[in-house]
């Protein structure tokens, strides 16, 4: 009877450790931030029949405003980030368009002469498209590059600065 | 051995007639002494011949008292160790059950589309053509992405125009 008791006490006790070491794996995989994605492993390269996917660009203009409008619905949910980045009170959208690529196709956002920008498809993956882009003013390629979008998550780049206040590109995958 | 021993012996054991044992005990000692002497040897080879067993000696009073105190003891011991069940008890399954609620908990947190909502939009390559421009993802910590410039030529309001379809 007395072995029988210490027995069931030791496998008590391991059997407690267990339940300890796979709690602490749960909190840990819960508090862990998400594992990064390396750059191309989500990217799916393109096949003969691609999905099609639909991009809004637009030209915004951030100002300083004594009683400023409330932000356009499509940039409400990021007010607090553009706010704290930019520093202006007021976003208007100046002109936009929503278009769809699929593979190879470039798309170009011309709102103005005097600044500009096109997209094109560069890959496709389950949170978004790969895109490639290229920012202009007057005909002079300012920057280009490549942004894995995850689909409702926009790409704001900082354009040239108008009057008194700020020209900015909007691309949001969606 | 002696004659005499000898016949005590026999005596003790009953093998001489009461004539013999009297005979003997005149010969040895004084009367009264003779007859309580063969009395009391006799009784004795009596119960030797019918086997009567040893009297138990009692033990004492304090050597039954720790035996019983130990008995008592002993018993208490037992009957907490039985009334404690040897497998689960009811409070190790609670506990075991809210640290499997807590490990559901992560693995729920982890898995859940809103957590991987969360991601954001990446710059995964830049190029700047010209020396004095720069560009640089920032706004990661107010979960938007940005990418901010700088040298870019200042556009009067004189000079820009809106195309009527962009």
């Amino acid at each position: 009877m007395r072995n029988a008791i210490d027995q069931a006490r030791v496998l008590s006790s391991v059997l407690w450790v267990l339940v300890f070491l796979v709690a602490v794996a749960g909190l840990a995989v819960a508090l862990l931030p998400p594992r990064p994605i390396l750059p191309g492993s989500e990217a799916i390269p393109l096949r003969e029949n691609p999905p099609i996917h639909s991009i809004w660009s637009g030209l915004i203009l951030a100002t300083l405003q004594s009683h400023p409008q409330p932000l356009p619905t499509v940039l409400a949910p990021f007010e607090e980030g553009l706010k704290a980045n930019f520093g202006y009170d007021q976003y208007v959208i100046l002109a936009e368009t929503e278009s769809l690529l699929t593979e190879h196709q470039e798309r170009w956002f011309v709102p103005s002469e005097q600044t500009y920008l096109s997209t094109r498809l560069v890959a496709s993956g389950d949170e978004g498209p790969t895109i490639a882009f290229q920012v202009f003013q007057k005909n002079k390629l300012l920057l280009e590059g490549e942004a894995r979008m995850v689909n409702g998550e926009p790409l704001f780049i900082k354009g040239p600065p108008k009057g008194h206040g700020q020209l900015i590109f909007a691309i949001i995958a969606k | 051995m002696k004659s005499a021993d000898k016949t005590y012996m026999m005596m003790v054991d009953g093998e001489l007639s009461p004539s013999q044992v009297s005979a003997h005990l005149l010969k040895t000692t004084s009367r009264d002494s003779r007859e309580h002497w063969a009395a009391e040897w006799r009784l004795i080879g009596e119960a030797l011949r019918r086997g009567t067993p040893v009297p138990r000696q009692a033990p004492d009073a304090s050597f039954n008292a720790q035996v019983l105190a130990q008995i008592r003891t002993g018993n208490l011991r037992s009957e907490r160790e039985g009334s404690r069940d040897p497998g689960l008890r009811l409070r190790d399954l609670a506990l075991i059950g809210c640290a499997c609620l807590i490990f559901a908990f992560g693995i729920m947190l982890s898995v859940s589309p809103g957590r991987q909502h969360h991601q954001l939009t990446e710059v995964t390559s830049l190029r700047v053509p010209d020396a004095n421009l720069s560009a640089t993802p920032i706004g990661r910590e107010q979960r938007v992405t940005i990418l901010w410039t700088t040298g870019l030529d200042f556009v009067a309001d004189h000079e820009f125009r809106l195309n009527s379809s962009p």
